[in-house]
């Protein structure tokens, strides 16, 4: 089991690296079209074959790789920042406080979020550049994600809050910001970093997710998400099964993903 | 105090009240959070008209002031709330037809769909779940994590692709969807009600494993799954979107991406606010269960 999740681990640091080489990588510009070419199978001049545009696959999924992982952990530090506030804040301070921050996490717990992730980026405007619509589009899962991993937080904090040397750093006369810093936030680390990873896979979904429908990051700029989109003629895929590169790329990374974590948790 | 004025059906009233007061306001601060969230995307005052060529200046500068008017969340919301009162959910820009009448039309049919995927998921997590804990195999274990974290690595609507692909209805795409997100939890209630000491003790005093089972173990793993029942059908509704979509069912799912896709904003508020009843409404029910369930669980 334990080479397994190495496995994991060489495979999702390789495909950090070959992402992020991309510009070098990439034998094509992602966005470059061989009108010639359109729809045709992998070959050696097209690794991957091309979509109907006629736009090279591979090159474009070296590209889609970088930009979902990179989406995914801005994603993932946005939530996990929103989370620690107000997790934290709802949990150290108690009271009426708690009480209606853990209204607000219950409250965002209940609001349909696909719908409204929908409506909210159908309402970009007209003239967005690629390049916004990832920083939108990180921003509104960011928005919406943060909830789960705030009530963990908090209860987190309320445990670490009534312990021993909390309470008697507290009868020390020990000031609020110093207890936050010196006592809380060392031993909420190992939380902070758990829910971070559980983030970045439920993330990269979610970008999979909207993409597919159309509703990710805009064209021509490639993601995992919007090279699924190709998918919604799913009755092509029997005769060009290479349109499902990217679905096993993103269930890779996923799974490695999942498998890293099982791995980092046994190590703590 | 409530207990000894009213007696325990009081307090059961009082609680039961409470909950609805609660569900009540969840409903209500939604609606406002998604009101908000829609009125302040960066795009609210750019449509089509103002690239419309058939339309004066005069026209679009007199569009967009009124767009302008309802930019305060709380006003729009206060509006749309009146109006909805009076059955009027506004016209669907895209499709040209009154919202009521739109959602009225597809809103059987994901019912349908959404029903019977959450039906076929629930019974097929409960049995292989059930199977899963009472099997001492590891190989079993094993066997039925790998699929269903398999199932859980890949997005709601590449698994639907893949169920599409296999010539099954949509409802199969739903139950493949949800059942991967409660088998996880129905194993882990089963497995953790067998392994409780008066359980063990009971084992071991020769009381038959069906009798066991359905008085001890099922009774204890009945409050979480009710809860997990709730969140169910918020999954199965989301789920609904890439299946209708894909699947070209005519379906809420489907009108909702096919608003998206066309900005048609009167159809999409309007959806997600009955999905937030909807979830808020099972969410209610699901706490009523537990209730009463509270005295007689174990």
């Amino acid at each position: 089991m334990r080479a397994i999740r190495l496995l994991a681990i060489v495979f999702l640091l390789a495909t950090a690296a070959i992402s992020l080489a991309a510009d070098w990588l990439a034998p094509h510009d992602y966005a470059e079209q061989f009108r010639d070419h359109a729809g045709e199978p992998p070959s050696p001049r097209f690794p991957a074959g091309t979509d109907e545009l006629g736009r090279d696959r591979a090159s474009r999924l070296l590209h889609a790789c970088r930009t979902s992982l990179l989406l995914a952990l801005g994603t993932a530090s946005l939530a996990i920042s929103l989370a620690a506030i107000i997790g934290g804040v709802a949990g150290f301070r108690g009271g009426w406080v708690d009480s209606a921050l853990s209204s607000l996490m219950d409250l965002m717990l209940s609001l349909p979020w696909l719908f409204l992730l929908l409506t909210v980026r159908a309402l970009l405007p007209l003239n967005t550049s690629p390049s916004a619509s990832i920083s939108a589009t990180a921003a509104l899962i960011g928005l919406a994600g943060w909830a789960p991993a705030a009530r963990v937080i908090r209860a987190n904090v309320l445990s670490v809050r009534n312990s021993a040397p909390l309470l008697y750093a507290r009868a020390c006369g020990l000031r609020d910001y110093r207890l936050l810093a010196v006592h809380l936030l060392p031993n909420l680390k190992p939380v902070l970093r758990a829910q971070f990873w559980i983030f970045v896979p439920v993330f990269l979904l979610t970008e999979a997710n909207l993409g597919l429908l159309g509703l990710g990051i805009l064209e021509p700029m490639p993601s995992l998400g919007s090279m699924l989109a190709e998918l919604q003629n799913y009755d092509r895929i029997p005769s060009a099964p290479w349109m499902l590169t990217p679905a096993f790329l993103l269930l890779g990374i996923v799974t490695s993903l999942h498998l890293a974590m099982a791995e980092a948790k046994t190590w703590e | 105090m409530i207990k000894i004025i009213f007696g325990a059906r009081g307090r059961f009233f009082m609680q039961v009240a409470g909950r609805a007061l609660r569900s009540l306001l969840v409903l209500a601060l939604a609606g406002l959070a998604g009101a908000a969230l829609v009125r302040l995307a960066p795009g609210w005052d750019v449509d089509e008209a103002q690239v419309d060529l058939r339309l004066s200046r005069q026209s679009v500068e007199r569009i967009g002031a009124e767009r302008a008017l309802s930019r305060n969340p709380l006003s729009f919301y206060m509006k749309y709330l009146s109006s909805l009162t009076r059955g009027e959910m506004g016209r669907s820009e895209v499709y040209g037809q009154a919202v009521a009448q739109l959602i009225g039309e597809r809103f059987s049919v994901t019912a349908r769909t959404v029903g019977a995927g959450l039906l076929i998921a629930w019974c097929a997590a409960l049995l292989l779940g059930t199977a899963v804990a009472l099997s001492d195999r590891p190989a079993v274990l094993v066997g039925a994590t790998a699929l269903t974290a398999s199932a859980l690595s890949i997005p709601a609507g590449l698994l639907a692709v893949f169920c599409l692909l296999a010539r099954l209805p949509p409802l199969a795409a739903i139950a493949a969807i949800v059942f991967p997100r409660i088998f996880p939890h129905v194993y882990e209630q089963v497995r953790a009600g067998r392994a409780r000491p008066y359980v063990l003790f009971g084992r071991g005093r020769g009381i038959p494993p069906l009798r066991m089972f359905l008085w001890y173990v099922l009774p204890l793993a009945a409050g979480p799954l009710i809860a997990l029942a709730g969140v169910s059908v918020t999954l199965a509704f989301s789920a609904s979107i890439p299946v209708e979509a894909l699947a070209d069912s005519a379906g809420l799912g489907q009108l909702a991406w096919k608003a998206a896709l066309g900005r048609d904003l009167p159809v999409l508020v309007t959806i997600t606010l009955l999905l937030t009843a909807i979830t808020t409404l099972v969410n209610f029910w699901s706490d009523l269960l537990l209730l009463c369930l509270g005295d007689t669980a174990v």
